[in-house]
């Protein structure tokens, strides 16, 4: 990005405007010092001219005295070279002009023309020794001479009186220029100190405040705030572009840490599926071994139904026929996807086996309204809660019971549970059954209640909970296995 | 800090802007007192017998005031001494002759001695017009101011009017008219015009000052001593009446020695108001300038200038204030 401003272009900016400044003030006592020498120099020029005029009047007349002795031509043409001059001081002073000075300067300009002519009069008489008429000439250039040397004080003391007002007003028109110029020397000065103070401000500033910046981000803090500078050159540059990197590494840093963050949540889920894994293959290895006796026991409750029905045992063989169904069902399940449907199916195959074993002891009531039961579930979930209950539940009870399956949604759950009216668990049941323990504990089989166990540990790998399972009990008055589901967690088929 | 900064290039623009209008304003007001004056059309040279008297510091403002309004440059010659007035005033003509002038305006002191040279300026070519006192055998261009006749007509009125018993009047002559024989003359014929109407009125004496008030004042004295039997004093100057009134007072003959002047100022105005003045003749000197400027000017136009050019004169009485 090209700065709008170059700190060249700045920095020659205001080295012009100070020389401005400056060149203001010298210039302008420069000129006014020129002016004051100027008028002083015009003012002098009239005293000048009279003073060469009476000086070179002075030399003609001597020079013409001296021919009038000698009569020699060196002379004669020296009394022609001075009254030259002596015109020449007053050539072109022939314009009338409004100033009475100046009208008498005009008048001296005749006067010597006259003077002039008189003079190379008396040179001519004298030349055809006309003694009488250079007498006179004589006596005539003498008095206008002296009319001339009149004139000259007149104009001196004309002169005089003009030089005095021009004085006194040139005395009070420099004062107020000096007091002026006094004034734009010394605002010059300060404001010229100040100027400088301030762009030397503006310019080191930001970079003053970018160094503590560079400093409190090599330390690693990015938590700083941006650093604002609103000039167009390089340093607003600098600072922009600074920004810009600080907060790039800032939203950089964040993404990694938050990689970093799901990398660890994916390594824990990574262990979970490992222990999933590891459930998995031994629940294979159990199945793969337990394949064998599911054979060898369907084949020979096949074999015991047959045998049943031979021998016309109707009740042994519709128990054994529903051992069969029950194996098949669970063995089946645990290869498929199952549901809530699937594990009611479970349900009633063991029900039935109840039924048949124990007649009417047992009650077992299942209430799942239709839209639950598509629900994706562990499978080996309810038949394990419910033949515990049915073991543990009534052993020490006579007259049998009942065990309620129940589904519905409560407060945005969806709950499951196992009610029964048994005899109840003590805590120190209870609490084991929900111990956070893994597949992987070695002593994880050697437990009691393994079943129990089993369930609750499946449970919470399957929905990735561990308050998915609650038990309450009451001794003497049965216990409650409640399942819980969020809403938004729950999977349909 | 950046107020300050504004404030002080505030100052700082002030200052300039002060000190470039100093410039300016300058260049404008120093041009009257160091550089040349603006050229003119012609140059005409003043010749006046002093510039001390009120009434000939009048006329020469008359003078410049046209002089301005007309583009003329205009020179104002005195000479150097009262005491070489006449050879003074004869030598500035010749000058003026010899500088080839546009043109002259003269106060003629002393007639006789002027005329040549006022004849010999002319014929080279120099026109010259008369202001207030005249040479009227001379060949001059022309003459400006009071008409002498009836100038004398209404002193010799006002005589009257103060003594209507009979005016024994003194005449303080200022030296200006003494030299002035023509026009003197024309004035006390007129002074005596008016007079010859009543028997008992008759001039007693007349007494020459020179210019300055001393002189004036001496004279004065000289007319209340030798002839305590004069009741009127008619003065030619302002100096001589203002000194007349002086030495009237000083001798207590106040209301008893009627004054009667010439000319008009603030001195004249209180002693008219007190009564020590009785009258004054009032002329206009500015008037006499300016007209003497226009006369010059249309001279030198080739226009038509009579000769004579009258400017207006008045009688002013203490009960006229």
């Amino acid at each position: 990005m090209r700065p709008a401003r170059t700190i060249k272009n700045r920095l020659l900016t205001f080295f012009i405007l100070i020389m401005l400044i400056t060149a203001l003030t010298s210039v302008y006592s420069l000129f006014a010092s020129l002016r004051l020498g100027g008028r002083v120099e015009q003012l002098t020029q009239t005293e000048v001219l009279m003073r060469n005029i009476r000086g070179q009047l002075k030399d003609t007349k001597q020079s013409l005295d001296e021919y009038l002795m000698v009569q020699r031509e060196d002379a004669r043409r020296a009394v022609y070279t001075n009254l030259e001059d002596l015109q020449a001081l007053v050539a072109g002073r022939r314009t009338p002009y409004q100033s009475q000075e100046q009208l008498m300067v005009k008048d001296i300009s005749y006067l010597i023309n006259k003077y002039s002519l008189q003079t190379r009069g008396v040179i001519e008489a004298k030349a055809v020794r006309d003694i009488v008429g250079y007498t006179e000439a004589y006596k005539a250039a003498e008095l206008t001479a002296s009319y001339i040397n009149t004139f000259i004080d007149k104009v001196l003391i004309e002169n005089l009186n003009r030089r005095t007002d021009a004085y006194r007003y040139l005395s009070e028109s420099y004062q107020q220029v000096q007091t002026f110029n006094f004034f734009l020397v010394v605002t010059a000065i300060i404001l010229t100190i100040l100027l400088i103070m301030l762009f030397t401000d503006s310019l080191t500033r930001p970079v003053v405040r970018l160094a503590h910046l560079a400093e409190e981000i090599s330390r690693g803090n990015f938590d700083v705030d941006d650093i604002h500078v609103h000039t167009k050159d390089e340093i607003g540059v600098t600072a922009r572009a600074f920004n810009e990197m600080k907060n790039s590494i800032r939203r950089y840093v964040a993404e990694m840490k938050e990689k970093a963050q799901i990398e660890k949540n994916l390594a824990d889920q990574k262990v979970k599926n490992l222990e999933m894994q590891h459930l998995l293959k031994n629940a294979e290895i159990a199945s793969l071994r337990s394949q064998m006796n599911p054979h060898f026991l369907f084949n020979s409750l096949n074999t015991g139904v047959q045998l049943a029905i031979l021998e016309e045992a109707d009740r042994t063989a519709e128990f054994m026929g529903n051992l069969a169904s029950l194996f098949r069902h669970n063995v089946r399940r645990l290869w498929r996807g199952n549901t809530i449907d699937d594990e009611l199916k479970g349900l009633r195959y063991y029900a039935d086996l109840l039924k048949v074993r124990f007649g009417d002891t047992y009650r077992i009531v299942i209430r799942i309204p239709k839209e639950l039961r598509r629900i994706k579930f562990p499978p080996l979930i309810f038949q394990p809660l419910v033949e515990n209950s049915v073991i543990h539940g009534f052993e020490h009870k006579e007259g049998g019971g009942s065990v309620r399956v129940e589904g519905f949604r409560q407060q945005g759950k969806v709950v499951f549970q196992v009610n029964d009216d048994g005899t109840g668990m003590g805590r120190d049941a209870i609490v084991p059954a929900l111990k956070p323990v893994s597949f992987s504990d070695e002593d994880f089989s050697s437990r009691t209640g393994v079943g129990m166990r089993n369930v609750v540990l499946r449970l919470r790998l399957f929905f990735n909970r561990d308050d998915v399972v609650k038990i309450e009990s009451v001794e003497g008055k049965g216990t409650e296995i409640r399942i819980e589901l969020p809403e938004e967690e729950v999977e349909y088929v | 800090m950046k107020s300050v900064v504004a404030l002080l290039t505030v100052v700082f623009l002030f200052s300039a802007f002060q000190s470039v209008r100093l410039i300016l304003q300058d260049a404008q007001q120093g041009q009257q007192y160091l550089s040349r004056s603006e050229p003119a059309r012609y140059h005409f040279m003043v010749i006046l017998p002093t510039i001390e008297d009120e009434f000939f510091q009048k006329m020469w403002e008359g003078i410049q005031t046209a002089a301005e309004e007309m583009n003329v440059g205009v020179e104002l010659q005195v000479p150097r001494s009262t005491l070489e007035l006449r050879s003074g005033t004869a030598e500035l003509l010749e000058i003026a002759r010899l500088s080839q002038v546009d043109g002259v305006a003269l106060y003629v002191t002393n007639e006789e001695e002027l005329t040549p040279i006022i004849n010999r300026t002319v014929i080279s070519g120099i026109p010259i017009i008369t202001l207030e006192s005249d040479a009227p055998m001379s060949r001059r261009s022309g003459f400006v101011g009071s008409n002498s006749f009836k100038l004398g007509q209404e002193i010799g009125r006002m005589m009257q009017e103060a003594q209507p018993d009979g005016a024994k009047a003194a005449l303080l002559k200022n030296e200006y008219f003494s030299e002035r024989a023509s026009q003197w003359s024309i004035i006390q014929y007129g002074i005596l015009t008016s007079l010859s109407s009543g028997d008992n009125h008759e001039i007693i004496t007349e007494r020459i000052t020179q210019i300055g008030v001393l002189s004036s004042e001496e004279k004065a004295r000289q007319i209340l001593y030798l002839n305590p039997e004069v009741n009127v004093i008619f003065c030619t100057s302002l100096i001589d009446t203002i000194a007349a009134s002086n030495v009237v007072s000083e001798f207590s003959k106040a209301g008893e020695v009627k004054i009667i002047g010439y000319g008009h100022n603030r001195e004249i105005e209180r002693g008219l108001e007190e009564g020590f003045i009785y009258g004054t003749l009032v002329r206009d000197p500015e008037a006499i300038g300016t007209r003497g400027m226009e006369a010059l000017v249309g001279l030198n136009s080739n226009r038509y200038v009579p000769s004579f050019m009258y400017t207006p004169s008045r009688v002013l009485t203490g009960d006229s204030q």
